[in-house]
């Protein structure tokens, strides 16, 4: 070791930018054991929570899938693709939940002192790696729900249908969007829990003004739930939820931003 | 080069920093030394730009390190070595920190065999010893070959060889020009390894001295005498300057007066010594001696045996 020179051999520099530091968390996520792995436990459990739901609906539902409309069989499997955007959201907070409880976000903004710019990169590879795994895992899940229509002898849903093809690409977005609340909150909170535990919170906010009943009318499709609800194509036109699902994006797009601001907000001012 | 101002840093009822200023010098290796909670980590945490001052300001080569257009070519830090997530290989480590620093995927490799690491690059951290983490820290401060390096407690937890091999290393980049700045409790290790010190207590500079004037300047030298008839000699040393600073058997420590004072006094008499030796005041009591009234967390002295 002696022999090695200090200095580097033959040096050549990429200027450090927004690229650099996407490429820096890209192979951080990667090179994450805990992260490998939740990424194949969310297709793996979107397949299996698939098939129970499909398997399951004559119980759940009260109407078996032979009596079902294959759009409505093919959202019951979709569920298997929440299942797998929650596993997700859980890889999303662990990634700078960790960072937080080692102090490993010390030597990251040490590497990247400009914390817009790291926020950024974060939140751009977590984006894409939980949107990629959850199309996959929301795949796998319809796949698994049209092997079961198949073997019961039932009409199956082809994905050239576009209304199928929505539903399948829509709901996989479940996964950026908690993945994204839960990096901002992990952020807020510090901590792996505060990451989960807000993600957590935005999911069943839905739930608690539905209990409003028609006074939440019209906050409701503002949500990020139902705002996806109605992205993925799952609202149906007379609901009183219905918005016009260019809009629903730009409201998971604000959401999305609105949580992340107020994560760089604080990262900028406060101590590390 | 590393600047520092006024620098001041409040936490809600501590002030950990307080009116710091200080100027680290390329070309030698300067140690920062002080008792536990002194603020060290805390003033490097604010040249990093971790911590916002409360006051005052902190520069690296005249600037901010926030507005540093490629920080780690500039600087390369290791505040804790423990702060690494442990799933991750050595290599892997090193390589997203290269990344985000726009280094090449080439330069880990380097390091990586620069720390001796080069066997354990594709072992996962959380199987390192606190040693090898150490080492894994100073390759991550190498990574972007910085002409300035600033280590908080590099020497924790090294074998003799790592801190042998540290101390060499860190001379050697300061042979070349660099600015090396590392903390330290190990006061004696200071004293093979820095050229200067910077010296706090409770957040304030206490000296900014070379080692060889701390040495001097610290605690009054001793001479330690071994004597079959030491009572004897205690008795005719009750008329002279000297003090008698423990007394155990036929062995003396004794400062006042120097070792040729006494062995003259001796030979007078007729006491035969069977050892004369003037002691020189280490880092450690010169250090000890400096601090005294700043110790921020002292044992209470009255408690225990
Ligand atoms: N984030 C913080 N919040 C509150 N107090 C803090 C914080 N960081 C440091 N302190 C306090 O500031 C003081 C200086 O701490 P610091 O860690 O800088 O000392 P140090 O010289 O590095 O000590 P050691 O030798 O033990 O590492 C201590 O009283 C410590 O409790
Ligand atoms: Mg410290």
């Amino acid at each position: 070791m002696s022999t090695a020179s200090v200095s580097p051999s033959g040096t050549k520099h990429k200027p450090s930018g927004l690229f650099t530091t996407v490429g820096s968390e890209w192979t951080k996520i990667w090179s994450l054991g805990t992260s490998r792995i939740l990424l194949l436990v969310a297709v793996g459990l979107a397949a299996v929570a698939a098939a129970l739901f499909v398997l399951t609906s004559a119980v759940t539902t009260g109407t078996g899938i032979a009596d079902r409309e294959v759009f409505d069989v093919v959202s019951t499997s979709l569920l298997g693709a929440d299942a797998a955007a929650l596993t997700l959201m859980v890889m999303a907070a662990m990634t700078i939940g960790s960072e937080y409880s080692t102090g490993m976000i010390r030597v990251t903004l040490t590497a990247s002192p400009k914390r817009s710019q790291f926020l950024t990169a974060k939140a751009i590879v977590i984006a894409v790696v939980t949107y990629v795994v959850g199309v996959v895992a929301a795949f796998v899940a319809y796949g698994v729900g049209q092997l079961i229509l198949l073997s019961q002898g039932l009409d199956i849903a082809s994905v050239a249908d576009p209304r199928i093809l929505r539903l399948i690409t829509g709901s996989a977005i479940m996964a950026p969007l908690y993945g994204l609340i839960a990096v901002a909150f992990g952020i807020v909170f510090r901590s792996t829990a505060g990451g989960i535990l807000s993600a957590l919170v935005a999911l069943v906010i839905p739930s608690i003004v539905g209990w409003l009943g028609e006074a939440g009318n019209s906050i409701m499709p503002y949500l990020p739930g139902e705002a996806l609800h109605n992205l993925a194509g799952l609202t149906p036109a007379t609901s009183p939820y219905a918005i016009n699902p260019g809009v629903s994006a730009i409201v998971l797009v604000v959401w999305v931003l609105v949580v992340l601001g107020i994560a760089q907000s604080l990262l900028a001012k406060r101590d590390a | 080069m590393i600047e520092v101002h006024g620098l001041t840093k409040r936490y809600r009822d501590v002030v950990a920093v307080d009116d710091l200023s200080f100027t680290v010098s390329p070309g030698r290796v300067t140690g920062f030394l002080g008792p536990n909670g002194a603020g060290k980590s805390t003033t490097m945490r604010m040249i990093l730009g971790l911590d916002t001052p409360t006051k005052g300001s902190a520069r690296v080569g005249g600037r901010n390190y926030r507005s540093l257009a490629a920080p780690l070519r500039e600087v390369g830090a290791l505040l804790d070595p423990a702060a690494l997530q442990k799933s991750r290989t050595a290599r892997a480590h090193l390589q997203w920190i290269a990344q985000a620093g726009g280094i090449e995927r080439k330069r880990v490799g380097e390091v990586l065999e620069l720390v001796g690491l080069g066997k354990a690059g594709d072992k996962r951290v959380g199987e390192f010893s606190l040693g090898m983490r150490q080492r894994l820290g100073i390759a991550a401060a190498l990574l972007g070959d910085p002409a300035v390096l600033m280590l908080d407690e590099p020497l924790n937890g090294l074998d003799p060889e790592g801190i042998v091999w540290v101390r060499t290393l860190l001379k050697g980049l300061a042979s070349e020009g660099r600015t090396i700045f590392l903390s330290s409790h190990l006061m004696n290790e200071m004293e093979a390894t820095a050229d200067h010190v910077l010296v706090i207590g409770k957040g304030r500079l206490i000296a900014d001295v070379s080692v060889h004037d701390l040495v001097r300047q610290g605690a009054a030298a001793q001479v330690s005498v071994v004597s079959p008839r030491a009572a004897e000699l205690v008795a005719l040393l009750e008329h002279t300057e000297a003090h008698i600073v423990s007394g155990a058997d036929s062995e003396l420590i004794i400062s006042g007066v120097d070792a040729a004072e006494i062995g003259e006094l001796a030979a007078r008499h007729g006491i035969a010594l069977h050892e004369l030796t003037p002691r020189r005041p280490g880092l450690e009591e010169a250090f000890i001696h400096l601090t005294r009234d700043e110790v921020g967390y002292r044992a209470k002295e009255h408690q225990g045996s």
